[in-house]
Formats: structure tokens, C-alpha cells, sequence
């Protein structure tokens, strides 16, 4: 038979190309390369997308590291004092000079800014994850049912989601905040930091819902999906095994762009003094105290918030740029 | 035809996509305007026609894959059993000896699943194969089967050239163990070299597992060789079908004449073909009264010059005024045999007398 002959000419067509060869050579062994393994080795083959990825690895481990002192000066391990304790009027005012403690410049009360800054990581980085953990998978898999299922199901949703986008996003945040005030949900109180991941979180799923709507509503006509029907195969398979793999993408890359949004809303909402508890160092509240310090020419705290600030941002938005670029089919050129 | 012997059935099919049109009103899409054919088991009918035509239709109606909006009557009986209106459940038994192959070997397979997983899907699905271990063996005698190697099982489909996917295609279709299998169009998107081999693969699978085939495609050089009964479509209908040796010798149907027309013949010396058709298929929103086809029948001109006044109407094609038999702009034919050949039946007032 014909057919027999044909194949080993077809097959050498399965070498990979050179520029997508894996460390090591042409492989010939088992495993295919699955279109995540492809997107992983482009995002590090990139230069820019490791050195954002090592900028915010850095501010993660500044985070992880003021999470655990937090966690022992709270328990009083070893003599270490609470930030709260390192209070020194003596010290208020002081302009950066070349000491560790003083590298930065100190605030009104006397404490180090560049604890103040590297403190405040952690809050922005916790909220910046806890937002987007609560708002992506919401918009993941409401964008999916709607696109999906269509009809009633989708109108209900694209309603909820245009009433609230059609809320101005600050005004939302800030109306939230004031009605968590007090409340407690399952040990949790959120008046303070757990109620703005939840208010966050609520406001910025829009974005990922629509994307991933529209990105549901062309996939559900394609014919792999028809042929998953065609076998048989439930509508809750389907959509788990054949949709959402296929919009997946869009959920990782607007996490890390979510991420940006997210940080600068916790800033915004602590400038107002809706944010965290009073006293808690974050990048908002040093914004916030260190208002009228520019008019006094102390501009160390606000500088130190905002530059913070913007490597975090910057890195980000490269970041889930260059994620974009690796991950979305359509930007591929094969 | 017969009715004993025969897969599958198929009477009166229509189907009707509401589209909105001016001011609200509610209008439909005829895109199937009933069709009636019938395939012996073993057999391959073939369903040709332009873009348009409806033929797609047809095949996924059969398979329950149009979607929700699409409005369906007519009968569809499958082994005697009839398919319209089953619910999803009633639907999935049947599933298991029904599948489709589809045109776009780049679209119809998911690029996040390996190939292995894409073809033991139909098991999973059906249950079949018992455990693991047998469903992977299964999957890998499918690849070889279809041409391909059992390592290719670990492998994604973008690694594959567009031959090799309709091979993974034909494979899934196979995995159910299916007796019927609408091929859409299969070798449409292929080289031509490629396109032989996959419809020889396509035969040996039909003579090795006593498959019934529709085959659907828009050109009726790619049909000769394989099917046994051809069905012309035009506009939603069927205005040819008959055997395949009795419909390639004498095609009646002026349509069925101009597609035979269109095929392309490797002469250098034949450039200039005789019939050849003006203008687009009719909006399928309103086709035009009488036989659809008259607005562009060559034939129905070509009479209509040698009747006298009372027997041709003045037709508006494209804007210019043109004279043709009164009887096909008026009156609706029927898909009627021929007297000394009851199998090949068209539709064509002019070809009766």
C-alpha cells in the first residue's frame, strides 16, 4: 500500500525547527512539546522578561522577608522591636545619610524610611496577589459560563458586568470600604486589609471576563469543539478540557497585568486613608504623610515610595507584556 | 430507493437560521430547504455543490451539531431510528456509531491536548476499551492504522504537517468504532499529492471496517473515484442525484453540466470552456421563485431564444433585462426520475421533454 511508504517522508517534517531547539538538541524522544512548554522557553529565551522576572522576585523576597519580621517582632523572638517601636523623635527629620538605618532619610516619628519602603512591599505585593487570586478566577470561569452557554446565562452576566463597569472604578472601592466597615466574615475583619482585597477584587474581574467571553464565544464554534460533541462528550467536559485550556492564556497574562492596577489602587485608597490600618508601613500611607513634607523640602519619604513603586510597576507591565507575547497564539509568528 | 439496506434516511430535511432583517422583521436563512436522500450501508453518497450550497449543513443536522438558533424539520432515520428531536442523553448512545472528519485539519483538533489524549477521547467518552493501558494500545493501533507511528501519541498537533492532522482526524472518527461518518469536506484543505493519499487511506478504511460514507465536497473531480451515488446540491436542494457512472456519462441538470464544466482539464490546448456560470448563488434569505437555479441557467436562455412571447418572462439578472423560459421562473420543479433510468433523478423543467 501507498500509504506506508508516504509516512517517513511526513515525518521529517516533525524535526523541530532550529531556533525553537531545546537546550541539549533536537530531541527524539517521547513527549511533544506542549504549546506551555513553547511559551516558557520564548518568555526566558527573552532577556528583558528575565531581568522583569528577577525584579520581581526581588521585591517578592523584600515582602517575604518583612512578613517573617513582622512575624517575629510580633512574638517578641529574640529582643526584636515592632516597627512601630523603633520611634525616635531625636531621629525625625533626618535627611538620608550613609547609615543603614538612615539610608533613606527618616519620617516625622523618627523611624527608617528604607524599613518604612521595604515593609511596604509586602503590603502592596499581598494585595496585588490577594486581588487578583479573588478577581481572575471569577472572571475566568463567569467569562467562560457566559461565553459558553450563551442566552440567558450570558445576558445576565454581560448585565452584571456593564452595571459595574459602568461604576467609576475609585468611587466603588471607596463606597465598599466604608460598608465593610466593622464587618466580620469568618474570623476575618474587614475593615482593614482583607476588606480591600475583597473590594478589589470585586471591582477589576471585568476585564478578564470580557476577554475571556469573547475569546469563548469564537473557540465554542471551532471544530474541535464540534468534534467533542460530535463523540458525545458533556458540555461541563467540553468547556473544562477544551475551552478553558484554550483561554488560559488570557487568565495568566492579565494577572500580571491586574497585579499593576491592583498595587496602585491599594496606594490610592491608603492616600485617602481608606487602605490599610493606620500604622500599618505601607507605599499609600507614606504618600499620605509625606504630603506636606515636599513643602518643607523633605522629599526622601515620597521619593522613596514612588520609586518603590515604579520598578514594581514597570517590571509588571514588561513582564505581562512580554507574557502576552509568548503565550497569546495570535502574536506567534511560526 | 430501498428502504431495507439503507444506514441512513433522510426526508424532506430542512433547516432554517433566523436572521434579523430591516425594521425587526423575522426572516431565515433557508439553508437546507428540503433534501431527501438515502445511503445503503457500505455505500458512499457524495454531496457536491458551491459554497453556499448547504451541504455542510446537511452533514452536521445529521450529527446533532448546528447550533441552538437553527430550526430543523423533516425525518432523519439512522438504522431505522429516527434522530431529530432526541434529547442530548437519548443522542449519545447513537453518537458511538456516527462521526464526522472535518475540512480544516488545523482547526478541528484542540492544540493544548496531545494526540493520544485527542483520539481516546471517543473511548473515554464511550466507555470502551476498559482501562488505561488498553485505550493507550487502542490509540496506537489507530495511529499506525492511519499512517502515522504509536510515539506520535505523546506529540501536539501543531507538530503535525496538515496530511498528517486528517490523519489524526480520520483516527478520532475511528476510535468509537463508528459504522457512519460524514467527511466534510476532508481533502479540501490539503495538496493535491497529499489529497490522494488521504483519500485512498479513506477507501481502505471503508472496505476494512464496512463504513458508510457521506461525503461531502465541492468538487466533482475529487468525487469520481470514490463515491457510489452523487447528489448535486443548489441553493439548499438537491437538484441532481444518481449513480455515479450514470451521473459522470450523462448529467441533465444544467447546474450539474456547469460544475462539470468547471472542472479543471490538465489540456493546455482547452482554455475556453463553453458553459460557464454568471454571477453569485442567490441569497439563500430569498431565493428566487420558481426553479432557484434560473436567474444563471445557460440552458433556460438558450430555449427561451427559439419560444415565442407567452411562453419566456423578462428576468432582471444582475441588473440587466435577460429572456428566459417562462415555466423556470415560475414554477417550483420537482425531484422527479427519469423514465428509463427511475435512479437518476433531477430537477429541471427544461430537460423533461
Amino acid at each position: 500500500m501507498s500509504m506506508s511508504q508516504q509516512t517517513p517522508r511526513e515525518n521529517s517534517q516533525l524535526v523541530a525547527p532550529p531556533d525553537s531547539a531545546a537546550p541539549g538538541g533536537v530531541r527524539a524522544g517521547q513527549a511533544g512539546r506542549s504549546l506551555w512548554g513553547d511559551a516558557r522557553r520564548r518568555l526566558l529565551r527573552d532577556r528583558s522578561s528575565r531581568l522583569c522576572l528577577l525584579v520581581i522576585t526581588f521585591y517578592a523576597l523584600l515582602a517575604l522577608g518583612g512578613g517573617v519580621y513582622d512575624l517575629l517582632a510580633e512574638h517578641d523572638v529574640a529582643g526584636i522591636p515592632t516597627f512601630g517601636q523603633t520611634a525616635d523623635f531625636d531621629q525625625a527629620y533626618q535627611p538620608p545619610s550613609w547609615s543603614l538605618r538612615n539610608l533613606l532619610g527618616t519620617d516625622w516619628s523618627g523611624k527608617s524610611v528604607l524599613a518604612k519602603t521595604i515593609l511596604g512591599a509586602k503590603v502592596s505585593l499581598t494585595v496585588g496577589f490577594m486581588a487578583n487570586v479573588i478577581a481572575v478566577p471569577l472572571g475566568l470561569i463567569l467569562g467562560a459560563i457566559a461565553g459558553y452557554y450563551g442566552k440567558f446565562i450570558d445576558d445576565v452576566i454581560v448585565w452584571l458586568y456593564s452595571t459595574l463597569a459602568s461604576i467609576p472604578g475609585i468611587i466603588l472601592l471607596i463606597a465598599m470600604k466604608y460598608a465593610f466597615k466593622g464587618v466580620k466574615v469568618l474570623g476575618l475583619d474587614l475593615t482593614g486589609i482583607h476588606g480591600l482585597y475583597i473590594a478589589l477584587g470585586i471591582i477589576s474581574w471585568v476585564g478578564t471576563c470580557r476577554l475571556v467571553r469573547a475569546e469563548v464565544m469564537k473557540i465554542r464554534e471551532l471544530d474541535y469543539v464540534l468534534a467533542a460533541r460530535a463523540t458525545g462528550q458533556n458540555s461541563l467536559l467540553i468547556l473544562l478540557k477544551h475551552v478553558l485550556p484554550n483561554v488560559m492564556h488570557i487568565a495568566v497574562i492579565n494577572f500580571s497585568l491586574g497585579f499593576v492596577g491592583a498595587v496602585a489602587s491599594e496606594v490610592t485608597l491608603s492616600y485617602l486613608g481608606l487602605g490599610v490600618a493606620v500604622g500599618t508601613p505601607s507605599w499609600g500611607t507614606m504618600i499620605n504623610s509625606a504630603r506636606m513634607d515636599l513643602f518643607a523640602g523633605r522629599w526622601w519619604e515620597l521619593t522613596s515610595a514612588v520609586g518603590a513603586m515604579f520598578f514594581l510597576v514597570l517590571a509588571l507591565n514588561i513582564f505581562g507584556d512580554r507574557l502576552r507575547d509568548a503565550l497569546d497564539p495570535r502574536l506567534r509568528t511560526a | 430507493m430501498s428502504e431495507n439496506g439503507d444506514i441512513l434516511t433522510v426526508r424532506d430535511l430542512k433547516t432554517y437560521f433566523p436572521v434579523r432583517g430591516k425594521h425587526f422583521a423575522r426572516l431565515y436563512v433557508r439553508a437546507v430547504d428540503g433534501v431527501s436522500f438515502s445511503i445503503p450501508s457500505g455505500a458512499t453518497l457524495a454531496l457536491v455543490g458551491e459554497s453556499g450550497s448547504g451541504k455542510t449543513t446537511v452533514g452536521r443536522g445529521l450529527l446533532g451539531l448546528l447550533p441552538g438558533n437553527a430550526e430543523v424539520s423533516g425525518q432523519v432515520l439512522f438504522e431505522g431510528r429516527s434522530l431529530l428531536g432526541l434529547s442530548h442523553s437519548q443522542m449519545r448512545p447513537l453518537r458511538r456509531d456516527m462521526q464526522i472528519i472535518f475540512q480544516d485539519p488545523y482547526g478541528s483538533l484542540n492544540p493544548r491536548m496531545t494526540v493520544g489524549s485527542i483520539i481516546e477521547e471517543p473511548m473515554k467518552v464511550h466507555r470502551l476499551h476498559g482501562g488505561r493501558r488498553q485505550r493507550r494500545q487502542m490509540v496506537a493501533q489507530l495511529l499506525g492504522r492511519v499512517g502515522l507511528e504509536s510515539v506520535h501519541a505523546g506529540r501536539y498537533p501543531h507538530e503535525f504537517s496538515g496530511g498528517q492532522r486528517q490523519r489524526i482526524g480520520i483516527a478520532r472518527a475511528l476510535a468509537s468504532n463508528p459504522r457512519f461518518i460524514v467527511c466534510d469536506e476532508p481533502v479540501s484543505a490539503l495538496d493535491v499529492s497529499i489529497q490522494s493519499q488521504i483519500l485512498n487511506l479513506l477507501s481502505d478504511l471503508q472496505e476494512e471496517y464496512r463504513l458508510t460514507y457521506l461525503f461531502i465536497a465541492h468538487n466533482l473531480a475529487v468525487v469520481e473515484h470514490f463515491a457510489d451515488v452523487v447528489a448535486v446540491m443548489y441553493l439548499g436542494r438537491v437538484v441532481e442525484i444518481a449513480g455515479r457512472d450514470e451521473l459522470y456519462a450523462h448529467p441533465r441538470h444544467p447546474y450539474t453540466q456547469s460544475l462539470f464544466a468547471a472542472v479543471p482539464v490538465p489540456d493546455p490546448r482547452r482554455r475556453s470552456r463553453p458553459v460557464q456560470l454568471e454571477g453569485e448563488t442567490p441569497s439563500p434569505i430569498s431565493p428566487p421563485a420558481g426553479c432557484s437555479f434560473h436567474p444563471r441557467c445557460p440552458l433556460s436562455r438558450e430555449v427561451a431564444a427559439g419560444l415565442s412571447d407567452d411562453q419566456t418572462a423578462v428576468v432582471d439578472v444582475l441588473g440587466r433585462p435577460v429572456r428566459l423560459t417562462r415555466i423556470c421562473a415560475q414554477s417550483d420543479p420537482q425531484l422527479l426520475g427519469l423514465s428509463d433510468q427511475p435512479q437518476h433523478c433531477h430537477a429541471c423543467h427544461l430537460r423533461r421533454q
